[in-house]
């Protein structure tokens, strides 16, 4: 068990030092530097710039203090806003934008599981059709365009819930159902199929043949072994829910993290765009990392 | 069946209608009236017109071509390198398999999304860009399925026995492990041409879709949001032909998946 | 014992089960051979109340104490992720909830012992994955016995296993019939259930063709399809 974290850890590393020299190198191939013409600067204060950012010194010792940087968690300045670091910036706007996905997610998880158990207990009945039309529907449905398609009706039309900002409970509701509507059909298709696969094992007939109620088998034999498969969905889920969060904060006005990013773009602030392109690579190879040590660690069958 | 059935007639109709209907209306392109600027749907405008009086449906149908150009050709390099990577990385020498299979491992825990939206951040989005930004992280998958698959089917009997027969590796190849492989790679195609729609959606959607003069059904919905409080059909329009277009992609690969199993 | 009394099951569209009339009685073993699909499955999952919740039913099964029920697989009998010591309380609750936790745990290992298994303690803080096909077929075996079953019924037990695991286990089985509890022994293969059975009893289609003391029927079969399971049989084991 040890040698298989041990192996994961070092894929971790690799990816994530690949993803940084690349973007590095990626940054620095472009003709120009940031501070070219785009940025209203006239040429010596230019030159001071590049010098206190360190431009004129050779790629390769340039490369060298930025993992120096790096590793002591320091992302860089932003170009357009005074005072402010890319660290401090994550620092501030990462919470918000943490509590959205992850408000996203459990409404996911628990919305995607409850439909695939009421699909499973009612096959062959309305309910299951419904559903599969609901899944089919729904995870062709991108959460920008979904997002959007909430804030007009519920917004704009019905007036029934809030739509920009960030602070009450309500406020919240639009944008995470908007993160979670794919997530949570896909959960609920996947959990659904897992969940009858488990009920046609032989050991779901043991268990009754014990006496056990359908509701006991269900939930002690047949439930532990499908929510370990939802298990690896999830890794993939949250790079999704992330992603999406990018857009969902701009159309909902969030003052999160993905707004940032957004906004870092069509600012040309390139010290954010790249540090903020690192900070949520890295956290997506980091928990799509955890979630699969957490399966190898509750599946008896890996270790 | 039934959902290849759906699938496919939807996505033909959609195509097919992008690439006739221009042909057929009155509108052109790039008319603009400037006195008709953001009407609503009527007889004479099918979808509206946008905010320089050009006739949205028009605009919706080229948008539907250069959407589609750009997820098919993606779709197509990455079909052609993971094609080639997966091959090469199942049936090389041992170092080699362990080379790249370690590889492959290493990149694919690489976010593609966020490095496609990266790429095109740093390079301009235009077309070509935004073509080769997706295909650099799409192979990926196509590799691994090809990579495990072929491994797969090593060990299956009529390999073994071809192989005993004194079968020569080209001869394998061709004839024995690619007529299996197809299901498998038309599956994991009918996959990737949606997911690059919605990844064009993504950038579009981040301001780094395809540019002015040429609209995208992506940056057309974009443009749509400003104004979605008057003019909403200016969004729904486009994002409702993406939706309907990944729709019937997904429901086509679904029903593919679905036939295949059950072989 | 088991009576069953003019059961027919409908799954679906297909009429599984016809007619069928028989008796176990207490302290028997009964053989039931049949081709794969005549509806042998069924029966054993009618008799156990086992059957899928689509399923109907008319007529009458009775029985009198706790049934028991193997089947052909054991890997996948047993649930996989639940250590064979938890599956084990889970059956000891029902035959003997009386007991405290502790004695469960000896319970357990003494049942282990019986089907004969030789490193019980170890076995019981085991998963399923980490054990052998007739190590695993005997522990449902015991976890069948932990209910306190007047019968067992064996639903293609040795299919799955070798030869020589195979005779270990019918072995065993003779030795739980030897100890009073009555057995209806299904297989396909006829050579199995002559090791053991008093009585044969045939189905095909859904229907019992033939029933009878098994000598007899050996020596002098009715049905055809009885000749041919015969002499399947015969040619491999002669």
């Amino acid at each position: 068990m040890l040698i298989h974290i041990l192996k994961k850890i070092a894929i971790l590393i690799s990816s994530l030092w690949i993803v940084i020299t690349i973007t590095f190198f990626l940054v620095h191939a472009l003709p120009g530097d940031p501070f070219t013409p785009e940025l209203p600067l006239s040429e010596e204060v230019a030159a001071a710039m590049r010098r206190q950012h360190g431009l004129d010194q050779p790629v390769l010792v340039q490369y060298i203090n930025y993992l120096k940087n790096l590793a002591q968690g320091e992302l860089g300045p932003s170009m357009r806003y005074e005072g402010q670091t890319v660290q401090g910036i994550i620092a501030s706007s990462f919470p918000i934008s943490a509590l959205l996905g992850m408000q996203a997610l459990l409404i996911a998880v628990t919305a995607g599981i409850s439909l695939g158990i009421v699909g499973t207990l009612r096959r062959g009945g309305w309910q299951e059709k419904g559903i599969l039309l609901l899944t089919t529907l729904g995870i062709s449905l991108p959460s920008a365009i979904l997002a959007i398609l909430l804030q007009y009706f519920f917004g704009f039309k019905w007036e029934l819930l809030p739509i920009a900002c960030w602070g009450s409970f309500a406020q919240t509701l639009l944008p995470s159902l908007s993160l979670a509507a794919i997530p949570t059909v896909s959960i609920a298709r996947f959990f659904q199929s897992r969940l009858v696969e488990v009920l046609q094992q032989d050991y779901i007939l043991i268990a009754r043949s014990k006496g056990l109620s359908e509701m006991r088998t269900l939930i002690f034999h047949a439930m532990p072994n499908a929510l370990l498969a939802v298990l690896t969905y999830l890794g993939p889920l949250i790079a999704h829910i992330l992603m999406g969060s990018f857009i969902v904060e701009k159309v909902y006005a969030i003052p999160g993290l993905g707004q940032w990013f957004v906004s870092s773009i069509s600012n040309n602030d390139y010290t954010v765009t790249m540090g903020l392109t690192l900070f949520y690579g890295a956290l997506l190879m980091f928990s799509t990392f955890l979630f699969d040590l957490l399966q190898y660690w509750l599946d008896p069958r890996r270790s | 069946m039934k959902k290849i059935k759906i699938g496919a007639v939807l996505f033909l109709l959609i195509t097919l209608t992008a690439l006739c209907a221009p042909l057929l209306s009155p509108h052109l392109y790039h008319e603009t009236h400037l006195a008709i600027k953001n009407t609503a749907p009527s007889t004479l405008f099918l979808f509206g017109t946008d905010e320089l009086g050009r006739d949205l449906f028009v605009r919706i149908c080229f948008g539907v071509r250069i959407s589609l150009l750009i997820s098919l050709a993606a779709s197509g390099i990455d079909l052609i390198i993971g094609l080639t990577y997966g091959t090469l990385a199942a049936l090389s020498g041992r170092r080699i398999q362990i080379l790249l299979g370690r590889l492959l491992e290493i990149l694919a825990t690489v976010p593609n999304l966020l490095l496609a939206t990266f790429l095109t951040i740093l390079f301009g989005c235009g077309i070509r860009t935004i073509i080769i930004a997706l295909s650099i992280t799409g192979w990926i998958g196509m590799a691994r399925m090809v990579r495990a698959h072929i491994w797969q089917l090593q060990t299956e009997e009529f390999m073994i026995a071809a192989t005993s027969l004194g079968a020569s590796r080209p001869h394998l190849l061709r004839y024995h492990l690619l007529p299996h492989l197809f299901d498998s790679i038309l599956v994991t195609v009918s996959l990737t041409i949606p997911s690059s729609i919605f990844a064009e959606a993504f950038l579009s959607f981040l301001g780094l879709g395809v540019q002015a003069p040429l609209a995208s059904l992506g940056s057309m919905a974009n443009e749509g949001i400003v104004s979605l409080r008057y003019y909403p059909w200016r969004f729904f329009f486009p994002a409702g032909t993406i939706y309907l277009l990944i729709l019937s992609l997904n429901l086509l690969a679904d029903g593919l998946q679905e036939r295949r199993e059950r072989c | 014992m088991l009576r069953v009394l003019d059961l027919s099951v409908l799954i679906g569209q297909k009429k599984v089960l016809s007619n069928i009339n028989f008796s176990l009685k207490q302290g028997e073993i009964v053989g039931l051979v049949g081709k794969s699909g005549s509806g042998k499955s069924s029966l054993a999952k009618a008799c156990a109340n086992l059957l899928p919740k689509g399923a109907e039913l008319s007529g009458k099964v009775e029985s009198q104490g706790r049934i028991g029920i193997i089947f052909q697989d054991p890997s996948s009998a047993l649930n996989p992720v639940l250590k064979i010591q938890t599956q084990f309380l889970e059956s000891l609750q029902m035959g003997s909830p009386q007991l405290s936790k502790q004695e469960k745990k000896e319970e357990a290992v003494r049942l282990l012992q019986y089907v004969g298994i030789v490193e019980p303690y170890r076995v019981l803080s085991q998963y399923p994955h980490q054990l052998s096909g007739g190590t695993k077929q005997r522990i449902l075996i015991a976890l069948s016995l932990a209910l306190k079953p007047t019968i067992l019924i064996a639903d293609e037990p040795t299919t799955a296993l070798d030869t020589i695991t195979q005779a270990k286990i019918l072995d065993l089985f003779t030795k739980i019939w030897q100890d009073g509890i009555s057995i209806l022994l299904i297989s396909h293969d006829l050579g199995v259930i002559a090791q053991l059975s008093e009585r044969l009893l045939v189905i095909d289609a859904g229907k019992l063709i033939e029933e009878g003391p098994l000598q007899s029927i050996l020596r002098k079969p009715q049905h055809p399809v009885t000749q041919e399971l015969i002499s399947a049989a015969r040619s491999f084991y002669d």
